[in-house]
């Protein structure tokens, strides 16, 4: 009877305990509904894209600079680099590359997933083996590896409890947030485990990102909140 | 009061040897559902969901009833979802439920069809909807099944008082960064027997109209605080809704129009007004809920009157009540723990009220989507008219969500 009490209440468990992060600034944001957050190459602006469809270039406290309606609603996604950002909409499974200086629409790209329409693609990152890092939120989680050019060449199951709203490298770790928890995770990408745990006082995080400081950024979606924290790596 | 519950619903399990099913069950169950499919073309996408749940419902009767025909297993529902969007501005949606359907079910808390309508988004000011739907009123109606532990909501939001579902149009927009929001719409006023097709020979509309204002952020239509918010979170709800029915001498409603306690469609005016409150902290959350009725009928010596005058009733009588929930989860465990309590009256100007304790405990499988559900509900005291025949009634079941 015990050890199906214990099969039965267990089997999600995460044996480490989630360390507490305070956040050291909050900033307001215009943006409805923000869904993902990346950092410029020069680390002098963010991106910030929304549910409602748009893609903002801010400062670093969250004040639009400039931006672009990109025509699809439901932006989970975002990623930058040196000359492009990366945006995905989770409900058509597109992503969409944009050129920085022009700031238009350079290519856009379908990755195929018959999953829950809203369960779909909501983090993208790329590691430092330059291979793309496309995350499923939930049910099931799911690590899709692709190549430079965006062709499916792995992919691998999560199991871990929540979901997975944004991932970004960071130090040659993988840094995954979870919305439903409330929580940042260090992982090791290869076990696909998580090492640490770290608790948000924050409701509905969906975006996380690194400063070339290491203090952390993350969007809260319902609260249209900017977020900073320590870098988590002191802690 | 809830203690006391708690053990009868300890005894029940006991008595019908419930219990080992119940563990035999679980020992089988090592899967979760995660089956929802989506089509798309890269502008339009469509999701196929589902339901599927069963429960087992036993009552104890009154003294001297001896009718046991709802100690049985029921198939509550076999639905099917479909849910679409084209392009950024249209949405769309059809559920239906063919465990109702079957059944020639009109029961306006578990109907045959659930929602068939389109949705446009394309307005600056706000978004419009035609078709057949739930109406913006009433907290406990909007928060779908699939996220309550119970099996069965509070009596008088059953949709016995007040339809939850019509046929109409309705225009939404919310503001305050999603904090507060705004829907109004006309309906047939029939509820969901508006499916047959012609109004009552009165021709009359219904009005509705619900504000909802949230703190720190808006507040989902939810009862169970799962993801444990580490900040406080409350949601506000008012609600109204308005319309006059004077059939022509001679003409009646459809058949079933107005419902179990005869009050939810009268030939004669009928104001309505909700509040509601939700809050939730740290896996604890609940909920309150109130619902008044104004109904004057327009034959003042109508039978609703109960033999009282024009001068002593004013000239209509109320309809209403109130419910208070709490519920916990425990999150390691994966359960959720929940009593509720509720009153009622179906016409104030009869003697007495109803009064009900409901609980319910539910272990998640795989979180809302594949959960044990069960529910025990006491009469404490019922009104002299519609008492029902049992004092306990039992239900446990089995919610799966593809």
């Amino acid at each position: 009877m015990r050890l199906l009490i214990a099969c039965l209440f267990c089997g999600n468990m995460i044996a480490q305990t989630a360390i507490k992060l305070p956040v050291l600034e909050s900033y307001s944001l215009s943006i409805s509904e923000p869904s993902d957050i990346a950092v410029s190459k020069d680390g002098k602006s963010l991106f910030i894209v929304s549910d409602d469809g748009a893609l903002y270039e801010t400062d670093l406290k969250g004040n639009s600079i400039r931006s672009i309606t990109i025509g699809i609603i439901d932006a989970e996604a975002v990623y930058a680099d040196g000359e492009y950002v990366y945006v995905v909409e989770e409900r058509t499974r597109l992503i969409k590359q944009y050129s920085i200086k022009e700031f238009n629409l350079i290519r856009t790209i379908e990755i195929p997933y018959q999953g829950g329409r809203n369960k779909s693609f909501e983090s993208l990152t790329k590691s430092s083996e330059n291979e793309w890092l496309l995350f499923t939120e939930r049910d099931p989680i799911w690590m899709f590896q692709l190549n430079s050019s965006f062709e499916i060449i792995n992919r691998i199951k999560w199991d871990v409890p929540g979901d997975v709203s944004a991932a970004t490298w960071h130090k040659e770790k993988l840094w995954l947030l979870s919305d439903e928890l409330a929580e940042v995770w260090l992982t090791d990408v290869k076990s696909h485990s998580i090492l640490k745990r770290f608790k948000l006082p924050v409701l509905n995080p969906e975006g996380i990102a690194f400063l070339p400081n290491g203090k952390m950024l993350i969007v809260s979606d319902d609260g249209h909140k900017l977020y900073v924290f320590d870098d988590p790596n002191l802690n | 009061m809830g203690i006391n519950c708690m053990f009868l619903m300890i005894q029940i399990l006991i008595k019908m040897r419930i219990n080992r099913f119940l563990l035999s069950l679980l020992s089988l169950i090592s899967f979760a559902s995660k089956a929802q499919v989506t089509i798309g073309n890269g502008e339009n996408s469509l999701e196929i969901s589902g339901v599927l749940s069963t429960y087992y419902n036993y009552r104890i009767l009154e003294n001297g009833v001896n009718e046991k025909d709802k100690n049985r297993f029921n198939l509550r529902d076999a639905q099917i979802q479909l849910e679409g969007r084209e392009g950024k501005n249209w949405e769309y949606k059809l559920q239906i439920d063919f465990a109702d359907i079957t059944q020639g079910s009109s029961d306006p808390e578990n109907p045959g069809l659930m929602d068939a309508w389109i949705q446009y988004k394309g307005l600056k000011w706000f978004d419009v909807r035609i078709g057949y739907g739930k109406i913006a009123w009433s907290r406990s109606s909007l928060t779908p099944f699939i996220y309550s532990a119970y099996w069965q909501r509070a009596e008088f939001l059953r949709g016995s008082f007040n339809s939850r579902r019509d046929i109409g149009l309705s225009i939404s927009k919310s503001f305050w960064k999603q904090r507060a929001s705004l829907d109004l719409g006309v309906y047939t006023g029939l509820g969901e027997i508006s499916l047959k097709g012609d109004n009552d020979a009165s021709g009359a509309l219904e009005y509705t109209g619900r504000l909802t204002l949230a703190w720190p952020t808006q507040f989902r239509n939810r009862e169970i605080d799962d993801r444990h918010v580490r900040k406080p979170m409350i949601g506000l709800g008012l609600s109204a809704r308005y319309t006059n029915r004077e059939l022509p001498i001679g003409a009646f409603f459809p058949a079933g129009a107005a419902s179990e306690y005869g009050i939810k469609v009268i030939n004669g005016e009928k104001r309505s007004i909700g509040i509601d409150v939700a809050a939730q902290w740290q896996g604890i959350s609940a909920q309150f809920e109130l619902i008044q009725s104004q109904n004057s009928p327009q034959d003042s010596v109508s039978s609703f009157f109960q033999g009282f005058t024009s001068q002593q009733t004013g000239g209509y009588f109320i309809s209403g009540g109130w419910t208070g929930q709490l519920n916990y989860h425990i999150k390691p465990l994966k359960l959720i723990v929940s009593g509720r309590y509720e009153t009622y009256n179906v016409n104030d100007l009869l003697q007495g009220e109803n009064e009900r304790f409901s609980s319910a405990i539910a272990y998640q499988i795989n979180g809302f989507q594949s959960m044990i559900k069960a529910q025990l509900t006491h009469v404490i005291t019922s009104e002299k008219i519609n008492a029902p025949d049992w004092t306990d009634q039992f239900r446990i079941g089995w919610q799966y969500q593809f």
